[in-house]
């Protein structure tokens, strides 16, 4: 069947089962890389991407049910300059690995986007992403001076 | 960031006319047996360690695995200290694989044991110096001018006689006509700009918008994505395979079986994972097949008991200082298997031809792909590796089975394949850290001093599976490092930090099973560290001395006190707040000593927080502070969900656990403030990516028992009605 997905303000028309994964639309058909696999059960949030503005786990909804929202990827947040999480990631060298950080920025500028001065406890309860390499204390911390810089 | 250069590199340290032609100086290491000289005059970069470009670039090699480990940067800084040029001008990649690239230390490429910085310590700042001293020479032949006379600086040699400059650009093709120097002194310490300095990581930039290649995004043309369905135990093997279903999905193109697996490949994930679904396999389960973790600490449990294993350690009369002794303890302690569960799932591409494999891998183990490449019937040299970043290492992207696996399916369906593992494939196939079973004892005598010491360890041998011949003798030194003093019959030395009295007796009972056992991050460290911590509160207790105290008079060396005492300091050892208990332990691991005082508040249903941990590390050497505490706050994550969650259970010959719900992690909102201090003296040199994990566990143990009032006998926390808030 096709189905016809946004992702990042392009219309794609693919060639897919309707339960495909969101992820795999994206790593596989699209070819954007930058949304990982983590876990495919939405506990790690390595596929997070933002959906009409909202971080949502690629692995656990189906392209069909993707279909008519505006999807956005890491690939889309810095087309001109670096976004203020991006830029306080790179201030503060959070990533190690890296793997988990498209998640965890996805995640964290949702949440700065809906609330401009989150609190630690904001924190806490948007970034459950999983860093295995422990990135958490740099990653608060970032968060925290992307909301200054703002 | 990925290059195609491909050579063996020469053992000489210049290609010259090949340089010349490129206008750039090209500079590698010389190691012993580093391979024949050639010459490939078609490459500008050859593989080589280091060119310094005519634009005025430096393109730095960085073979090692950046598994977040920070290498990129921190190697890099080596070289860029001694060759005078500004970081901005730096460019670092990751190249193909080659034996010019051999660790100086196990022979052949590989990233392992913090091994990466301790190795290359003199043969990367060599690179840098001898390329700055062949510049200097290029420009004193220009100038008529004695090179001694010379400086060099951010990229230009520099003459103070007269002020003239000419930059690194305008000298390479001279330079590069130029003979290699014999070995080349290095800068001193206090000249150090770059060593020392919390430069930004190299990496950094790609990390954040998505454009970092790991093994998982490698697209080659043509290639197919290759979905695993495992024997229902480690010792199963396919006896029929019923493909029709499988081969029915849209997108699916072939099933490949090889022994214990059966592949379904397709265009893309999702349609091989539906695939796998569909796919009906007759399995022979083995001798494994109804295996169980509770077998194999019966095992274990029952070696220790019967007292019998292997010497490790023997000195005086230890059984008399028993009899004797005015006071003894008598410990037993457990822990369980672990996985790695690295954040980016296993998988490796490759692509077979009958004269070619090339191999592109996540890996921590370039060095072996001519094991890969004869595992798909090809003469070991006949492949290519290129490594990407790793979605974390943790010693798993050591083994070679994805790699393995991606070349006999490549090879089965003559087209590029990308293996890929779902989580529940990573969990289920792991090599995993052994569990192991330990009794410690001690003797005190009249006057609380300690009198004797024995420990026996059973468990299974990670070196027996994976290079029997260091397994010698049934001794696996990481069986016992941390816990007793001496070396294997392969040579290789483990130590205690502490000093047990003259009569000590370290035994170990090497106990194989059906369940894989691998390398995970601080190897025997990661158990052996909690189990002597824990082993020393328990002395202390039994002789009425204060912890610190306790340790303070045992240990060794005065390097080891010093990290104890600068905690002690740090942390406000015995002063906690109001509601607050603190825990403490050092270990020495990777020539490297660190201690933690990790300290806990508890409600009053027993449920735990972490508040705040204060952490001290003797590294020797510094070359990169922020990565430094980087690294040891990775450690501690890795550390504190092991200890608080981690344990791998084997059922009917099935891994139970499948998913991060059932083995969990350590979250942001569970993690506690660090503050890292760092202690670097000089030699020895230490590693950073592993040392801060074994005090980890034993810290937080000690604080919960002193919160709670119990005596945490075995890992994980969690499995004793513990939860952490
Ligand atoms: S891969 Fe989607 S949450 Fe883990
Ligand atoms: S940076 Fe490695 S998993 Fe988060």
């Amino acid at each position: 069947m096709s189905v016809t997905i946004k992702v990042n303000g392009a219309e794609h028309r693919l060639e897919i089962d309707g339960d495909t994964p969101l992820l795999w639309a994206i790593r596989d058909n699209l070819g954007l890389t930058g949304t990982k696999f983590g876990c495919g059960i939405a506990a790690c949030g390595a596929c997070t991407v933002h959906a009409d503005g909202e971080a949502i786990r690629s692995c656990s909804v189906s392209v069909a049910d993707a279909a008519g929202w505006d999807i956005r990827t890491i690939e889309t947040l810095s087309e001109e300059s670096l976004n203020p999480i991006q830029q306080a990631w790179l201030d503060l060298d959070v990533p190690q690995c890296g793997y988990c950080q498209s998640g965890m920025i996805m995640a964290a500028t949702a949440l700065i986007n809906e609330s401009r001065s989150p609190s630690d406890a904001d924190i806490d309860e948007a970034m459950s992403n999983i860093c295995r390499c422990g990135t958490y204390n740099r990653v608060r911390a970032a968060i925290h001076a992307a909301v200054r810089s703002i | 960031m990925m290059s195609n250069a491909n050579t063996d590199l020469s053992r000489r340290m210049v290609l010259k006319s090949a340089a010349a032609s490129a206008g750039a100086l090209v500079l590698g290491f010389s190691l012993p047996g580093a391979g024949r000289a050639a010459l490939n005059r078609s490459s500008v970069t050859l593989g080589a360690w280091l060119s310094v470009e005519a634009d005025g670039r430096v393109r730095i090699a960085q073979p090692q695995s950046e598994m977040g480990q920070g290498i990129w940067t921190s190697m890099a800084q080596l070289i860029a200290e001694e060759l005078e040029v500004d970081w901005e001008q730096v460019e670092i990649y990751s190249p193909t694989a080659s034996a010019a690239f051999k660790h100086p230390i196990y022979g052949f490429q590989t990233t392992a044991e913090s091994f990466s910085i301790r190795a290359f310590w003199e043969p990367a700042r060599q690179v840098g110096a001898k390329a700055r001293e062949m510049l200097k020479a290029a420009a004193g032949e220009a100038w008529g001018a004695d090179p001694a006379t010379l400086t060099a600086r951010k990229g230009k040699v520099v003459n103070p006689a007269n002020g003239q400059t000419l930059a690194y650009s305008e000298l390479v093709e001279r330079a590069a006509q130029l003979d290699e120097p014999a070995q080349v002194l290095l800068k001193d310490p206090s000249e150090w700009r770059v060593i020392g300095k919390s430069i930004k990581r190299a990496d950094t930039r790609l990390k954040i918008d998505g454009s970092a290649v790991y093994g998982i995004d490698v697209r080659i043309d043509g290639m197919l994505t290759a979905v695993p369905l495992f024997a229902p135990s480690f010792t199963g093997k396919v006896k029929a395979v019923d493909d029709s279903a499988a081969l029915a999905v849209k997108g699916v193109t072939d099933v490949v079986a090889l022994d214990d697996v059966v592949y379904v490949v397709a265009e893309g994930y999702w349609p091989a994972r539906k695939g796998v679904e569909a796919l009906r396999v007759d399995w022979d389960t083995g001798d494994g097949g109804a295996y169980s973790t509770a077998q194999a600490f019966e095992t274990f449990r029952r070696a220790v008991a019967d007292g019998k294993g292997v010497s490790v350690e023997s000195s005086g009369d230890s059984a008399a200082a028993f009899e004797t002794a005015a006071k003894t303890v008598d410990l037993s302690l457990e822990v369980p298997y672990l996985a790695h569960a690295t954040m980016e799932p296993m998988n490796a591409t490759a692509h077979f031809t009958p004269d070619l494999l090339t191999v592109w891998a996540p890996t921590q183990a370039q060095g072996l792909m001519g094991f890969v490449a004869q595992a798909a019937g090809l003469p070991p040299e006949k492949v290519v590796c290129h490594t990407t970043f790793l979605g974390c290492g943790l010693g798993r992207r050591f083994e070679l089975d994805l790699p393995i696996h991606a070349a006999l399916v490549s090879k089965a369906v003559s087209r590029p394949v990308r293996v890929l593992w779902g989580r529940e494939e990573d969990m289920r196939r792991d090599f995993y850290r052994p569990g192991s079973v330990a009794r410690l004892q001690g003797a005190l005598d009249a006057d609380g001093n300690v009198s004797g010491f024995r420990v026996h360890v059973a468990g299974s041998s990670i070196l027996a599976r994976s290079v029997p011949n260091l397994a010698k003798g049934d001794v696996d030194h990481t069986n016992v490092e941390g816990l007793a003093d001496g070396a294997s019959p392969a040579g290789l030395p483990y130590a205690r930090q502490y000093d047990m009295g003259g009569n000590v007796d370290a035994v170990f009972s090497m106990c194989n099973t059906p369940i894989p056992v691998g390398f995970w991050r601080s190897v025997g460290h990661s158990a052996n560290g909690w189990m002597m911590e824990t082993f020393v509160n328990r002395l202390a207790a039994a002789g009425g001395t204060d912890p610190v105290d306790l340790r303070l008079r045992l240990m060794k060396s005065d390097r080891n006190r010093a990290v104890l005492k600068t905690l002690v300091e740090k942390s406000g050892w015995g002063t906690a707040r109001p509601g607050w208990y603190q825990g403490v332990a050092v270990h020495e691991s990777f020539s490297s000593i660190v201690g933690h005082v990790i300290e806990i508040s508890k409600d009053a249903d027993s449920r735990f927080r972490i508040e705040r941990i204060t952490t001290v590390a003797d590294i020797g050497v510094v070359v990169n502070p922020d990565n430094v505490r980087a690294q040891m706050e990775s450690a501690i994550v890795t550390g504190l969900s092991a200890a608080i969650f981690g344990e791998i259970t084997v059922e009917d010959g099935v891994v139970a656990q499948e998913n991060f719900p059932d083995y969990r992690m350590l979250e942001l909102a569970q993690m506690p403030p660090v503050e890292v201090t760092i202690i670097a003296n000089g030699d020895p040199i230490g590693g950073v990516g592993e040392a801060a994990m074994p005090a980890t566990a034993p810290a937080l143990t000690h604080a919960l028992e002193r919160a709670m009032g119990i005596e945490i006998h075995s890992l994980p926390i969690s499995k004793h009605g513990l939860t952490l808030a």
